[in-house]
């Protein structure tokens, strides 16, 4: 039987983090009411001119730099023409002659041996958003999005199966996150991915005749479309068909694709350097000065933490996740906190946190400032772990001093051994059964007795003590 | 005293040092409009009202001792593709009827700081897309010198309201000659000023790379008064060059502190361009060029380089930049949508759209913009018209060496009669040979009337001079304007009170 292997590139469009559109001052923030944050540029309205936003620029020199692309000395601005009630210019800005960067690369977390390469990264405006409202038989359009800056990032087809472009994608989104490019929000469809698929007969050079997938909202989505249309293909190959070159559309409800157009229906878009806007020269300085501006890697924040703060390698690689996490564990350090503690309190309790609240991380409002003092009391046995544990509970919904918390509410740590002595000798009183369980072997009968003490404490006795304590009593109940 | 019949800074003046009150030259000019236009059509938008407000507006700001501009007070009128609040800016389409734009265009903005009164809109060709004001959807201006003959365009609606007396100065716009082939025809000084010195934003593009907003008037000083006002560095348009604050100011004090003696500048004469004219316009034109050697000025030989590639250079750019910036007129924002439009498919519903609000002309332009665009006719049309751009620009910067303007007729005759070449495009195209360089160079050039035809017509002359140095351009059109009294002929029209 013939074996066939699947060939895939990827193009990936992702809104930037700016704070205003790529070619006005309107606002770029998202869930805002419709048409609410739109000017006479991005309305297209007749006689109004597009002005770059620097900082776009700069975005895109970021990631270009990161992605090993050679930039593009004096890059410009296309204009790409289609009739779209979405578009109201009828062409949108974008970039086909002179991208910003080509000839990149990015390699794989999971596949060490596979170094994707980047065709090029260009700069683009987003559209409007198109709502149809069956009830009224209406579309509605929300120019809100139009003019948002986009960088398109087009990989080469150095991809073979949908394993290696998931790693693509999040090792690519990862990157976008910790450079600042990007939040990579694909529910808010700040982060999307189109799909070129081909297949070819094992060991055979000629790339297959390929078709395009768009519309997969989600990582799974993408997966599944890939799967599903290499095996569509092969299955077509198989039947002596013919693949022909089109865009399809995935439908993920049905996990199936509809062909939406062929190439020789393709859209002519007639290209050409927009007039409104100079060329741009990204000139020796501008480069240097994004170089040194340039946000640390998740790869490189990854082995200052193994060698700087002799974290594990496990460790490392759960804190540079995502942005938050790293930023909330070099924050809390830097405070004063001691990075091992930091590290197994946020991959701990933090994320335990996030899972009962079914929120992200970032949406826990504990400061750093707050975390480092309540690790720092636990390392300096002012509070138990268990007391810390119902701080930080408490932490989460008030806004208070873990110090100021602890005095006021008398919860420091009880470690005056008389006092312990005491309840200690109490508890065995109280627990005559558990006493002679011990003495008769069963060292359960212990942990049992030191958990009753330290509920006695409400948590708060030193449980060194008490473990110390504990078995001391338990001795003398044996010489009567 | 007939106020009408002033020049612009003599109004000015006049307001400036209390003899007479904005809101008199404005009922004067409000007079003349309400007796002339509806023959003229030269404006397709103006109110009484607001002329009167914003009269009373700017004399509180005078009587309070503020210090506006020489042309505080003055009224003027706007070419209708330059966005304005107060009327509806419809660049004389059906497309656009009742559009009245949010947000007022950057000159419109600085005319406002220095006192403008604003009277109205004028008529012009379709999105500017013409020679004659014959493609506006509201019909032709006529010309105040004879009312048979096309005023010009597409800012020919400017050109007739300035030319009858019913506006001081205007605003025109050129792409490829639109205020200076009026101007001539009207027998007034107009300044397509440098690329980049006069912020396009808010000006509606027709052609993104060549389009600049410049003063219509009755002499040089006038437009240097103006170009004071409108000249700013603007961060909406970047095109808009860094040297326009600098340059600002400059004019007016290029023709008011003028050194008559033109010693020393050097005007080229380019032989072969005259004998391409009509033999009045060639005789005004070598009039011109004695006045200027009168002067002092050596008047030298010039070639213009590859004079046969300028037209369809002009025209492949234009009409293709006008392809994309005319898109958006597809009746989804503008326009009339037909009555069954919910059941037309996407695509029948803009071309119905887009075949119904476009008039022939412009439909015309942006058939042959989308072709020379197209995937497989881009390099042999498009690119090939921007090379030969290139070669064009290059050679004017050399052969412009040490020269500081080159001397040419405006168009190859006075204004022909209306709807003269209506079936014939090329043969109106081609009369645009001598102003297009102009804007493929980015240069500034000025045209200014140097006398009247037989037929009682005037001629003009055109001075193309250096990249931002149009101070120079104005101070030898005054120079010139010091000596003969060519510009200050008057149509019989425009006698005020008398119905055009």
């Amino acid at each position: 039987m013939t074996t066939y292997e699947t060939i895939i590139g990827l193009e990936v469009h992702t809104e930037l983090q700016t704070d205003s559109k790529i070619f006005c001052s309107c606002s770029t923030r998202f869930g805002q009411q419709p048409n609410t944050q739109c000017c006479p540029v991005c309305l297209g309205l007749p006689g109004a001119l597009p002005v770059l936003n620097r900082q776009v620029a700069e975005l895109a020199l970021r990631l270009c730099l990161a992605t090993d692309c050679s930039i593009t000395p004096v890059t410009r601005f296309d204009r790409k023409n289609y009739f779209y009630p979405d578009l109201p210019k009828a062409y949108q800005i974008s970039q086909l002659h002179e991208p910003i960067g080509r000839n990149g690369q990015l390699c794989l977390k999971d596949f060490p041996e596979r170094v994707v390469r980047i065709h090029e990264i260009h700069m683009e405006e987003d559209a409007g958003k198109l709502t149809h409202d069956p009830w009224s038989d209406q579309s509605l359009v929300d120019y809100n999005r139009c003019g948002v800056p986009l960088l398109e990032i087009v990989s080469e087809p150095d991809l073979r199966s949908a394993e290696e472009a998931l790693d693509y994608l999040a090792t690519l989104r990862k990157l976008l996150m910790f450079l600042g490019v990007s939040d990579c929000r694909m529910e808010q469809g700040s982060l999307r991915a189109d799909v070129n698929v081909s297949v070819r007969k094992t060991g055979t050079q000629a790339l297959g005749t390929r078709t395009e997938m768009k519309n997969m909202n989600s990582f799974k989505a993408i997966g599944r479309a890939i799967i599903h249309e290499s095996q569509r293909q092969i299955d077509l190959l198989n039947e002596g068909g013919m693949i022909l070159q089109e865009t399809r559309r995935w439908d993920e409800n049905k996990e199936m694709s509809f062909a939406m157009r062929s190439k020789e229906n393709a859209q002519d878009y007639r290209y050409f350097p927009d007039p409104d806007l100079p060329p741009v020269k990204l000139d020796k300085a501008w480069i240097d000065r994004v170089r040194q501006n340039m946000p640390e890697r998740p790869e490189q924040k990854q082995s200052r933490y193994q060698h700087e703060w002799r974290l594990s390698a496990y460790e490392a690689e759960q804190l540079t996740d995502e942005p938050f996490l790293a930023s909330l564990l070099e924050q809390t350090i830097a405070c004063g906190a001691n990075p091992a503690d930091v590290s197994s309190w946020i991959l701990g309790e933090w994320l335990q946190a996030c899972r009962s609240g079914n929120c992200d991380a970032s949406d826990l409002s504990v400061q750093p400032e707050s975390l480092a003092k309540l690790l720092e009391m636990i390392r300096n046995n002012v509070i138990t772990r268990t007391t810390a544990r119902s701080v930080f509970t408490y932490m989460l919904d008030h806004q208070i001093d873990p110090e100021s918390y602890v005095r006021e509410h008398g919860l420091a740590m009880v470690n005056d051994l008389d006092d312990l002595k005491q309840m200690v000798a109490s508890v065995l009183e109280a627990s005559e059964q558990s006493v002679k369980d011990y003495l008769a072997g069963k060292e359960k009968a212990k942990t049992y007795l030191i958990g009753q003490v330290m509920r006695k404490s409400r948590g708060k006795a030193n449980p060194a003590h008490v473990n110390k304590l504990v078995e001391e009593l338990l001795e003398q109940h044996r010489q009567p | 005293m007939q106020l009408t019949e002033l020049s612009a800074w003599q109004l000015g003046d006049l307001i400036r040092k209390k003899e007479i009150r904005a809101l008199d030259a404005a009922e004067a000019v409000v007079a003349e409009i309400k007796t002339k236009n509806e023959k003229l059509n030269a404006f397709l938008s103006y109110d009484e009202a607001v002329i009167r407000s914003q009269a009373e507006g700017v004399q509180e700001k005078l009587d309070a001792g503020q210090v506006l501009s020489p042309l505080a007070g003055v009224p003027m009128a706007v070419k209708d593709n330059i966005s304005t609040r107060l009327y509806p800016t419809t660049c004389a389409s059906d497309m656009l009827q009742g559009y009245l734009p949010p947000y007022d265009a950057t000159v419109i903005e600085n005319l406002q700081q220095a006192g403008a009164v604003i009277t109205g809109k004028t008529n012009m060709d379709e999105f500017a897309m013409g020679c004659s004001t014959e493609t506006s959807f509201r019909g032709p201006a006529l010309n105040p010198w004879n009312q048979g003959h096309t005023p010009g365009g597409s800012s020919g609606g400017s050109a007739a309201a300035v030319a009858a007396g019913l506006s001081w100065y205007a605003l025109g716009s050129d792409t490829g000659g639109s205020i200076r082939q009026p101007s001539a025809y009207c027998n007034l000084t107009g300044l397509k000023p440098s690329y980049g010195l006069v912020s396009r934003y808010g000006l509606i593009a027709y052609a993104s790379s060549l389009d600049q907003i410049g003063p219509m008037a009755r002499s040089a000083r006038d437009c240097a008064a103006v170009m004071d006002c409108i000249t700013s560095q603007d961060s909406k348009d970047s095109t808009s060059s860094d040297h326009s604050t600098a340059f600002k100011a400059s004019c007016y004090e290029a023709t008011t502190g003028f050194n008559i003696s033109l010693k020393g500048r050097k005007i080229a004469l380019p032989e072969q361009a005259l004998a391409q004219v009509d033999p009045a316009v060639r005789r005004a034109v070598s009039e011109t060029a004695a006045v200027f050697k009168d002067l002092g000025a050596d008047i030298v030989p010039f070639d213009l380089p590859y004079q046969d590639a300028s037209v369809p250079v002009y025209y492949l750019i234009a009409c293709a930049e006008a392809s994309g910036n005319l898109a958006r007129y597809d009746g989804v924002q503008y326009g009339r949508q037909p009555d069954n439009g919910h059941e037309m498919d996407l695509t029948a519903f803009y071309e119905h759209n887009r075949s119904a609000g476009f008039g022939k002309e412009v439909k015309r332009r942006l058939m042959l913009g989308t072709f020379v665009l197209s995937s497989g006719y881009y390099d042999a049309w498009y690119l090939k018209a921007l090379k030969m751009r290139r070669m064009i620009i290059d050679s004017y910067n050399e052969m412009m060496r040490g020269i500081d303007a080159v001397l040419m007729p405006v168009t190859p005759s006075a204004a022909p009669p209306l709807y003269q070449h209506e079936d014939d495009p090329l043969a109106r195209y081609i009369s645009d040979t001598f102003t297009v360089d102009a804007n493929l160079t980015g240069r500034p050039a000025i045209a200014f009337p140097c006398g009247i035809n037989a037929g009682g017509l005037p001629v003009g002359a055109q001075l193309t001079g250096h990249l931002l140095a149009d101070d120079i351009l104005l101070g030898l059109v005054h120079a010139y304007q010091t000596q003969t009294s060519h510009h200050e002929k008057r149509p019989s029209s425009a006698r005020k009170g008398e119905p055009a």
